[in-house]
């Protein structure tokens, strides 16, 4: 909504893509699936002044139940100038228009088709869900919503987990406990202990509920480790933005679910990302760093937000000397302890490691 | 506080997961990828982002990361027959050249949630990289 409470204009919103048009785009977007899937009870959701506004795209259809292939929608993309995975805005306005004046089936595939390689998430799972309505092939737009579902953020994965449940109710994301009806329920308030974990390493397990370390450190370390489903991963991406951005989510994560003074177990760059946190407010019981890379002029906590910090390394690790970061931290607020093992980057979130060297006792 | 241990060459061979050697190999494939972005050098190191090593798998991806645009071609190679495409994409995202933005963009309605998730993240990095740079 604007500054007069009033949302922005349809065509405008289809050919911009910040986040305001998005909801606009969206609504309309699963308005017009609705509308072409045939089915009542549009007029009933919605009221008046929402009917009006979305009226544009609430013609009948020419040709309702009509099952668009995708070379077809395709080829009107095509003819737009336009090449599939990186519509314009212009493209999505034009067919748009078109739609609204024309409103046939296979304009509206070629509209959803743009929109699924929007600029924000929830529009693409906004036409995904649309799509699915009229598509000959909606194996794929599954996936895409169990996708978002799983992993998405906000309004998007809302739109994808309800519409997956409608379309699909038995889909097997739905009971995954990654899976969007737990990260949409109100957080879990955090309670002392976080693992993080480092570069390249998100789609590993170990740090995650379920996975080997996370489960040792839970059972033998910290029984308050955070285990909801909805625990914290980055990106994992090896450059200064994706710290940075990291950091910035990571304060946001612990401020949603009223963290407050948490101890935070974090391997490899994760602990960069962690001490970047404590820029942002960010307040540490007991830092444990496992195989930091050390970059002390970027990454340092800042003073007073870390009551205690202890790094635990392997000799001569090689993934930090392929970064070109320092072995030690050579800081007295930091309590180094070098294990007996030589070069392996992973010992540090090994319960093998942990039990063998007696590291619990460090932390 | 530290505690340090005897280094004994043939003990840590044995207690490393990844061998020095190959560690070694590794800079090597990366050097002549950045002195002459010789394109098997950069398919030596994609085909080691799928290692069942962590170090080999992290080394590996700072190492191209660290080729930057000399390991652009490779890369984008390896996306179009799809080997090891999440890791490679996490790789594109952390080089972040805006050029490539289009590419990882079509990559985020992937229907493999787990190529779809990674072109995701690669892209949010590289739009927080363009609208709010960070030193490094």
């Amino acid at each position: 909504m604007n500054e007069d409470g009033e949302p922005p204009d349809l065509g405008a919103a289809f050919q911009a893509d910040d986040e305001h048009s998005a909801e606009a785009t969206a609504a309309a977007v699963l308005a017009l699936g609705w509308r072409l899937s045939a089915r009542p009870g549009l007029e009933d959701c919605l009221a008046t002044d929402e009917l009006d506004y979305l009226a544009p795209v609430l013609g009948a259809p020419t040709e309702p139940q009509l099952s668009v292939p995708r070379p077809a929608a395709w080829a009107a993309l095509e003819k737009l100038g336009a090449e599939t995975g990186a519509v314009r805005g212009d493209t999505r306005r034009a067919l748009f228009d078109s739609y609204c004046q024309r409103p046939d089936p296979l304009t509206a595939a070629a509209l959803f088709e743009a929109c699924l390689s929007h600029e924000q998430e929830l529009v693409r799972a906004a036409a995904a869900a649309a799509y699915f309505e009229i598509s000959a092939e909606p194996a794929f737009l599954l996936d895409g919503l169990a996708s978002t579902a799983a992993y998405g953020e906000g309004s998007a994965q809302a739109v994808a987990a309800t519409s997956l449940g409608r379309i699909a109710p038995e889909h097997p994301v739905l009971d995954n406990p990654w899976s969007a009806p737990a990260r949409a329920h109100d957080p879990v308030p955090l309670r002392t202990s976080l693992l993080l974990h480092g570069t390249f390493a998100r789609r590993q397990t170990w740090w995650s509920p379920g996975g080997d370390f996370h489960s040792y450190i839970l059972d033998k370390v910290r029984p308050d480790l955070y285990s909801e489903p909805d625990c914290f991963s980055w990106s994992g991406g090896y450059s200064a933005a994706a710290r940075a951005l990291a950091a910035q989510e990571l304060s946001e994560w612990i401020a949603a679910r009223e963290g407050a003074d948490v101890d935070l177990f974090a391997h490899s760059h994760g602990g960069n990302v962690a001490m970047l946190a404590t820029h942002s407010g960010v307040r540490v019981k007991t830092l444990v760093l496992l195989s930091v890379p050390v970059h002390w002029d970027e990454y340092f906590p800042k003073a007073g937000q870390v009551a205690q910090a202890v790094s635990v390394r392997v000799h001569c690790d090689l993934a930090i000397l392929a970064d070109r970061g320092g072995q030690r931290f050579g800081d007295p607020a930091v309590a180094e302890h070098v294990l007996p093992i030589w070069f392996d980057h992973a010992a540090t979130h090994e319960p093998a490691t942990w039990e063998r060297h007696g590291v619990p006792s460090y932390v | 506080m530290e505690s340090r241990a005897t280094y004994s060459p043939r003990k840590a061979l044995t207690l490393c997961s990844m061998h020095p050697i190959r560690f070694g190999q590794l800079l090597g494939y990366r050097l002549a990828l950045s002195v002459t972005g010789f394109p098997a050098a950069g398919a030596k190191l994609i085909k080691e982002l799928g290692s069942d090593d962590e170090g080999v798998r992290v080394t590996a991806g700072m190492l191209l990361t660290r080729a930057g645009k000399r390991a652009e071609p490779s890369l984008l190679a390896a996306l179009s027959r799809r080997e090891n495409t999440p890791a490679v994409l996490e790789v594109l995202g952390s080089i972040g050249d805006p050029e490539l933005e289009p590419k990882i963009q079509q990559l985020m309605t992937d229907p493999d949630p787990e190529i779809s998730r990674a072109a995701s993240d690669a892209h949010r990095v590289m739009q927080f990289q363009m609208h709010a740079p960070t030193p490094g």
